[in-house]
């Protein structure tokens, strides 16, 4: 464990010392407050964190996220690195591991920046407190860490396929643009029971029950079960990489 | 508890720390290595030679447990590098043969990490980094960020992070490729230096390097063995096969020097070219084992100067020449 924290934090410095790394801060920073805070703000709509959540499902995790994993395995293989970390005596899922919790905490610092507005909507929303239902949002938090644990699974996933990092930015966004909303759209398509399968499968779906305000077990599992998966598939790849 | 085992359970102490069973590797359908047999003695430095492409970095990286045989078996420590990975692994530091390094981190960061990775104890992992820097003469680069350093002293990071865990067996991947003379130099000395406490296993396509650090030189063609023994022997068994040469520079006339010459019992050939000075090189190829003195004796009774008389050592070029590009006996 000791060692996929090792690797975890190697992982997120380099992402603070990397062009891609800022770019994704500044966009993210610059999208959740301007169109997700200022313009709701400016425009007299009733002061919530819609926007700024509406924000990052649509865009940061989907599109930003694949920007945070691309390099995580494909620069390693390209760069050669990979033949360091794989003959230490590291175990290939604390490998696999470690390169998830250095996006996932990537990530969760991105997602911490939004807290601001949280702090902000608080101290100057007429009523204060009362008006604000912290409730909805601390489910809709923990929808987000869930949410983003499984797109950076995904996009460390994706980037162990290549060792292109364009290619892996692209694998990652097509599989998160169609694990969040396949799902849907063929729900819409479909007639039962097979509508009800697509539905349930789709990210979007599964993640309204915490921008409701509700933590539920079943999408709770959904969202852990999709970061399970693809840190095992990653897990199997570096293994198989060694028979080919 | 019917069956009664032995009183005392000796542990096995394995007698090569590097054991390589009928080898095999292939990708897709092409064998890049095929039946390797060899073991490695503790404390030994051995040097794997072969043209490019013939199967040393395969070797290697299935010795680093990176890859996986197709089939056959390697250990080191007793460790099998496929069921035994984890404390093989622990017991080997490797340097690839691209130097990959993490470029935006600084040497004794980079160095730490790498000990933590291997398993080094928190208590230990300050002087671990501290005793690799220095012996890699890095102490005064040890904050500066990797990707900034020159190539040679890239290549001593790498030879950095191979010891900082302070492994039994360096594998080193063509350790001097890419560098310039002053620092190939440099990292021979380094490897030499290493050796003496270190077994170390290293590939080369560059002989003199081999020949210079090596005890031992195994040397590998096409994926195959086709040779096994310490430098000195292998010139020697080559030059036996091939009959002893002679380089001489005499001073006199051309076509005399050559007839005089030729006429000795044993001589098989000569060549005669200028050697400048208004002297010539004349290479002597005899059938006999050493004719130094009857040719030294013949020039001068001749009357011609003899300036320079040497037997032809063959280089180990010589000897993985024609190893490689005859078909072993």
């Amino acid at each position: 464990m000791i060692r996929a924290v090792t690797i975890a934090r190697r992982d997120l410095m380099a992402l603070f010392v990397s062009p891609a790394g800022w770019a994704v801060a500044a966009l993210f920073v610059l999208l959740t407050s301007a169109f997700g805070f200022v313009v709701p703000v400016l425009a007299g709509q009733a002061a919530t964190m819609d926007g700024v959540f509406a924000i990052i499902t649509s865009f940061l995790l989907p599109v930003l996220v694949p920007v945070l994993t691309m390099r995580s395995f494909a620069e390693e293989r390209s760069d050669g690195t990979l033949e360091l970390l794989l003959t230490s005596p590291v175990r290939d899922w604390e490998v696999a591991g470690g390169k998830w919790l250095g996006a996932l905490a990537f990530y969760i610092l991105l997602l911490g920046t939004t807290l601001l507005y949280v702090v902000l909507l608080a101290v100057y929303v007429p009523g204060h407190l009362g008006s604000l239902d912290l409730g909805l949002i601390a489910a809709t938090y923990v929808g987000l860490l869930l949410a983003g644990g499984a797109a950076t699974a995904i996009g460390v996933f994706a980037s162990g396929l290549t060792q292109n990092q364009i290619v892996s930015f692209f694998l990652a966004l097509a599989i998160l643009l169609l694990t969040w909303y396949a799902g849907t759209v063929l729900g819409f398509f479909t007639a039962p029971p097979a509508n009800a399968v697509f539905q349930y499968a789709g990210g979007s779906n599964r993640f309204q029950s915490f921008s409701l305000g509700q933590v539920t077990l079943k999408d709770t599992v959904y969202f852990l079960s999709l970061a399970i998966a693809a840190l095992f598939l990653t897990t199997r790849l570096l293994d198989s990489r060694r028979w080919r | 508890m019917s069956s009664r085992g032995p009183l005392l359970k000796l542990p096995t102490i394995p007698l090569a720390l590097i054991e390589v069973q009928g080898l095999t590797r292939f990708y897709a359908d092409r064998p890049a290595i095929q039946d390797l047999t060899f073991s490695v003695p503790r404390g030994q430095v051995l040097g794997f030679l072969g043209p490019n492409g013939a199967g040393k970095s395969t070797t290697m990286r299935i010795l680093t447990g990176y890859l996986g045989p197709s089939s056959g078996t390697a250990s080191v420590a007793g460790f099998d590098l496929v069921d035994q990975s984890l404390e093989a692994r622990r017991r080997i530091g490797y340097l690839p043969e691209t130097t990959p390094l993490y470029k935006e981190m600084r040497v004794a960061s980079f160095l730490d990490m790498m000990c933590r990775l291997r398993g080094v104890p928190a208590s230990k992992r300050r002087a671990r980094v501290d005793e690799s820097v220095e012996v890699c003469g890095l102490t005064d680069r040890r904050h500066e960020v990797i990707g900034r350093l020159s190539r040679g002293l890239r290549q001593r990071v790498g030879l950095a992070q191979a010891i900082v865990h302070d492994p039994e067996v360096l594998i080193l991947d063509e350790p001097t490729a890419g560098l310039d003379p002053a620092q190939t130099r440099e990292t021979r000395e380094l490897i030499t230096a290493l050796g003496r406490e270190h077994t170390v296993v290293l590939s080369s396509h560059i002989l003199p390097e081999v020949s210079a650090t090596c005890e031992r030189v195994l040397i590998i063609n096409q994926g195959r063995l086709v040779a096994d023994d310490t430098p000195a022997n292998l010139a020697r068994a080559v030059a036996g096969a091939q009959g002893a040469e002679i380089e001489m520079v005499v001073q006199g006339d051309r076509g005399e020097i050559e007839r005089r010459v030729g006429a000795l019992p044993g001589v098989e050939m000569v060549t005669v070219n200028p050697a400048g000075d208004g002297g010539w090189r004349v290479i002597v190829k005899a059938s006999k084992a050493d004719m130094r003195d009857e040719l030294a004796r013949a020039v001068v009774q001749a009357g011609f100067g003899l300036r320079e008389l040497q037997a032809r050592t063959l280089s180990l070029e010589d000897v993985f020449m024609h190893l490689t590009t005859e078909e072993p006996a």
